[in-house]
C-alpha cells in the first residue's frame, strides 16, 4: 500500500469526493492560492497547500477563494449546505473561530433542531489545528474541546494519514455539520493510506495498542505521543491499551468504558488546557460509569491553564510529552 | 401456537450446510405478505432470499446481517399480531430442543427467562473483548467464541482476530509494507477454496490423455456457422458429443456422494464460466437432447447471469459431469481438479494445427488435447478409456 503524509490523504479524499458528487465545493481563504505563491491564481492551494489541485481540476465555482471574513466563509457553507449543497469550508487555524463562533454555534448546529428536523446542514469545517510550529497563542489552539460541548456539531480529530482520508469522506457524506480538526503538526507525517475511497465512521474509537495494565485515551497530535510512551513501557512489562477516539463528537465511550473495566486505570492525555477539555470529561465518564473497576486515581496529562507560547522551548515544556505520558502512566501503577 | 412461523436456513442443495446471512429486507415490526422477501441468505456461491410463508408480522430477528448459521438453525419468528411475546419465547426455545446441533439455548440450565439469552450470551463475550475488537471480527467474519484471547483473563484483542484470519501470524501492515496487499477471501472465493481443497485431498484422480483429429470438426463448425443463427464454438460441438458419450458410457455420468454412485438418467454437463469472482460451473441441462445450437445459446445465457451474479441454484446444480475449456487462452493441455460430487472431469486445450504422421507420411492437422480426470473411487481406469472412445466416435460422427 502507497505511503501518503497526512497533507496528501486529505487532499486525495477532496479530489475524490468532488469527482465523485457535483455538490461538493472547496470555500476559504487561499484555498486556490496561497502563502508564498507567486500570486497566480491555483499556484499553491492553501498556507498548507492541503487544496492544492482543487482549482485547476474543478475550477473556479468549485474552488471558491474568498476575502479574509470567516463569518462570510462559514455563512456562506451553511447557507449552501441548506439548499442541498455539500460545502468543505477551510478555516486557516482552528484559533479563528472566534470570528465565526455565530456561524457555528448559533445557525449550523442549530437548524436541524430549531425547524423540527425538516432541513439538514451537512456542512464541513476543516481547520488546522494545535500546536508545535511555534505560530503563537493565536495560532496554535485546539478549541476542539469547546466544539464538543455544542450539541448539533460533529467533531473529529484524525491522527494519522489513513484514519483523515477515511473521516473527512464520512464527514463530507454526513448529513449534518461537521468540525474537522487536523493536528497540523501531522501534516508532514506519513502512513499506508489506499488509493481507493474509503470511509471511517463516526463514533467508533481505534485501538492502535493494547495491552492489560492500563487504558490510556489521547487525541490527535497525542496518540502518537502516547504510542511512543507506551512503547518504552513495554521493556519494564507495562502493557497499555491506547484509544484513540477518532471522533470527540459522537464519542465512543463503550470502548473506553470497556477497557477502563478490564484495566482498572486510566490516563487521558490531550494538548489542551485542562480546565473544562476533553482530559477533564473523559475522566468524569469513567469515574460516574466505571468506579468499581478503577484500582486507581485516574490521570489527566494536558498543557497547563496557559496560553500556547511562542517560544520553541517553552512550548515544548507546554506540550504533552511522551515522557510525561509515560511518568502518568507509571503513577497510576504506583 | 399455529400461528407462528420459523425463519430457518434451509437446505439449498445437497452439499449446503451453513448459509450467511446478507441482509434483512424487513424488519422487526414490520408487516409481511405470504412471498414476501424477508431476508437474503448466501450460500455456497449463490445469494437467494427466502420468502415469508404465510402472512404475519416479522417478530424477531435473531441473527444479524452477516452472521453465519448452520442449516436448520433459527434466524427469526414471523406470527400473526395477537400471539403474544411468551408463546414466541417459548417457541423458540422448543426450536432450540428439537435440534440436535444447536445445544446454545438448550443446555442452559437457567431456561426460566427465555428472553435473556441472547443477552446473557452478548454480555458473556463482551467480557473478554472490546467494541474496537467486536467491529473488527465482525468486518473480518470472524467468530469471537471460538478465539481464545492471548491478553490477560483470555480478552481476546485485534492481534487474535487478525491471526484467526490468516494464519502467517505477520501483521498486516508490516507485510504490506513489503509491497504485498492482503486481502481476505470473499465467502464465495472461501467456498471454492474449501471445495477445490477437499476434492483434491480426498478424491484419489487419476488422469487419461488423449489427441485428437478434429479437422473435419472444424469444416463441421465452419458449415453451422455459415448457415446463419447462432454461432456455435469448438466447445459447444464438443459438449454436444459429450452429452451423447455420456449416454453411451453412463458409468461416468454419476455423482459420487457418501460411499454411494449416483447413475443420471440424462447428462447434465457443467461448463466453467469465468467471471471476476471466480469460475462458476453452470450446468446445462440434458444435453443430450440439445443442437449445438441451443448448447451456444443457453451457455451465453447462463455465461451472463453469473457475470450479473445472478444466477439460481438451479443453474448450477445437479451437475453430472464437467467440460473445462482453456483453449481460448493458448493452453495446450492441462488436468483438472474434479468438481465434486461429480465423477469427473474433461480438460480441452486448444486447438492448433501441427504435424501428424499418417500412413507414414507427415502431414499438418488441426489438433487437440483433451484430459479427462476420474474419480478412481467410482470410475475404474477402463470405464474412463470407454467414455472417451465414446467421446472420439460422437466426435467423428457429428463430423
Amino acid at each position: 500500500m502507497p505511503q501518503k503524509t497526512m497533507r496528501d490523504a486529505i487532499n486525495e479524499a477532496l479530489h475524490q469526493e468532488m469527482a465523485a458528487d457535483d455538490s461538493v465545493f472547496v470555500i476559504g481563504e487561499d484555498v486556490a492560492g496561497g502563502n508564498g505563491s507567486d500570486g497566480t491564481i491555483g499556484c499553491a492551494g492553501g498556507v498548507f497547500g492541503v487544496t492544492s489541485g482543487l482549482y485547476e481540476k474543478f475550477g473556479p465555482l468549485r474552488c471558491i477563494d474568498t476575502p479574509i471574513s470567516e463569518s462570510a466563509i462559514v455563512g456562506a457553507a451553511a447557507g449552501a449546505a441548506l439548499v442541498g449543497m455539500r460545502p468543505v469550508a477551510e478555516i486557516m487555524f482552528s484559533d479563528f473561530i472566534g470570528v465565526c463562533m455565530d456561524q457555528i454555534v448559533n445557525q449550523m448546529a442549530k437548524f436541524r433542531y430549531m425547524f423540527g428536523g425538516k432541513t439538514r446542514c451537512p456542512a464541513v469545517i476543516r481547520f488546522a489545528t494545535g500546536a508545535g510550529f511555534s505560530a503563537a497563542a493565536q495560532h496554535s489552539q485546539t478549541m476542539y474541546q469547546m466544539m464538543t460541548a455544542v450539541p448539533g456539531l460533529k467533531v473529529v480529530i484524525p491522527s494519522n494519514a489513513y484514519d483523515a482520508k477515511g473521516l473527512l469522506i464520512s464527514a463530507i457524506r454526513d448529513d449534518d455539520p461537521v468540525l474537522f480538526f487536523e493536528p497540523k503538526a501531522l501534516y508532514q507525517e506519513s502512513c499506508e493510506v489506499p488509493d481507493e475511497s474509503y470511509t471511517i465512521p463516526f463514533g467508533e474509537a481505534a485501538m492502535p495498542r493494547e495491552g492489560d495494565d492500563v487504558t490510556v485515551v489521547a487525541f490527535g497530535q497525542m496518540v502518537g505521543r502516547a504510542m511512543a510512551a507506551i512503547d518504552a513501557l513495554e521493556a519494564q512489562g507495562i502493557s497499555c491499551d491506547l484509544i484513540d477516539p477518532r471522533t470527540t463528537s459522537p464519542l465512543d465511550s463503550a470502548t473506553i468504558l470497556e477497557s477502563v473495566e478490564a484495566t482498572g486505570r486510566l490516563v487521558v492525555v490531550d494538548e489542551s488546557p485542562p480546565r473544562c477539555g476533553l482530559t477533564a470529561d473523559i475522566a468524569a465518564m469513567a469515574a460516574d460509569r466505571a468506579f468499581h473497576s478503577l484500582k486507581a486515581p485516574i490521570k489527566q496529562v494536558c498543557a497547563p491553564h496557559s496560553p500556547v507560547p511562542f517560544s520553541t522551548d517553552l512550548e515544548a515544556a507546554y506540550l504533552p510529552s511522551a515522557e510525561k505520558i509515560q511518568a502518568a502512566i507509571q503513577e497510576t501503577l504506583r | 401456537m399455529s400461528d407462528i412461523y420459523p425463519i430457518a436456513i434451509p437446505k439449498w442443495g445437497i452439499e449446503m450446510v451453513e448459509g450467511t446471512i446478507n441482509s434483512w429486507m424487513k424488519q422487526t415490526g414490520d408487516n409481511v405478505s405470504k412471498g414476501d422477501e424477508i431476508l437474503e441468505i448466501e450460500s455456497d456461491k449463490i445469494i437467494n432470499a427466502w420468502e415469508a410463508p404465510a402472512d404475519g408480522i416479522l417478530r424477531r430477528q435473531l441473527v444479524e446481517e452477516g452472521d453465519v448459521r448452520s442449516v436448520g438453525q433459527l434466524l427469526g419468528i414471523i406470527a400473526a399480531a395477537d400471539v403474544d411475546e411468551e408463546s414466541i419465547d417459548a417457541f423458540i426455545q422448543n426450536f432450540g430442543e428439537d435440534k440436535a446441533d444447536a445445544p446454545a439455548a438448550a443446555a442452559a440450565p437457567a431456561a426460566s427467562t427465555a428472553v435473556a439469552e441472547p443477552a446473557a450470551a452478548i454480555s458473556e463475550t463482551s467480557k473478554r473483548t472490546n467494541p474496537v475488537v467486536r467491529r473488527l471480527a465482525e468486518e473480518l467474519g470472524v467468530d469471537l467464541d471460538t478465539l481464545t484471547g492471548t491478553g490477560r483473563n483470555g480478552r481476546i484483542t485485534q492481534d487474535d482476530v487478525k491471526a484467526a484470519v490468516s494464519q502467517s501470524a505477520g501483521d498486516t501492515a508490516a507485510v504490506a509494507a513489503s509491497g504485498v496487499d492482503i486481502e481476505p477471501f470473499s465467502a464465495t472465493r472461501k467456498t471454492i477454496a474449501q471445495r477445490l481443497s477437499k476434492a483434491k485431498q480426498e478424491i484419489p484422480h487419476y488422469y487419461l490423455s488423449v489427441e485428437w483429429e478434429i479437422d473435419a470438426l472444424v469444416r463441421q463448425r465452419a458449415k453451422l456457422n455459415e448457415a446463419g443463427g447462432q454461432k456455435v464454438s469448438l466447445n459447444d460441438l464438443i459438449v454436444h458429443c459429450v452429452g451423447k458419450a455420456l449416454m453411451a458410457e453412463p458409468r461416468v455420468n454419476i455423482n459420487v456422494i457418501d460411499n454411494a454412485v449416483h447413475r443420471f438418467h440424462q447428462a447434465n454437463v457443467a461448463v466453467a464460466v469465468a467471471t471476476d469472482e471466480g469460475l462458476f460451473p453452470v450446468t446445462l441441462r440434458a444435453v443430450e437432447t440439445l443442437s449445438p445450437a441451443d448448447i451456444a445459446a443457453a451457455t451465453a445465457e447462463l455465461a451472463e447471469r453469473a457475470r450479473s451474479g445472478k444466477l439460481e441454484k438451479s443453474d448450477i446444480s445437479d451437475g453430472s459431469f464437467t467440460v473445462s475449456n482453456l483453449g481460448m487462452y493458448g493452453i495446450d493441455q492441462f488436468t483438472a481438479i474434479i468438481n465434486p460430487p461429480m465423477g469427473a472431469i474433461l480438460a480441452l486445450g486448444a486447438a492448433t494445427e501441427k504435424a501428424v504422421v499418417r500412413n507414414g507420411e507427415v502431414v499438418v492437422a488441426t489438433v487437440l488435447n483433451a484430459t479427462l480426470s476420474c474419480d478412481h473411487r467410482a470410475i475404474d481406469g477402463a470405464v474412463g478409456a470407454s467414455f472417451l472412445a465414446a467421446l472420439k466416435k460422437a466426435l467423428d460422427e457429428i463430423a
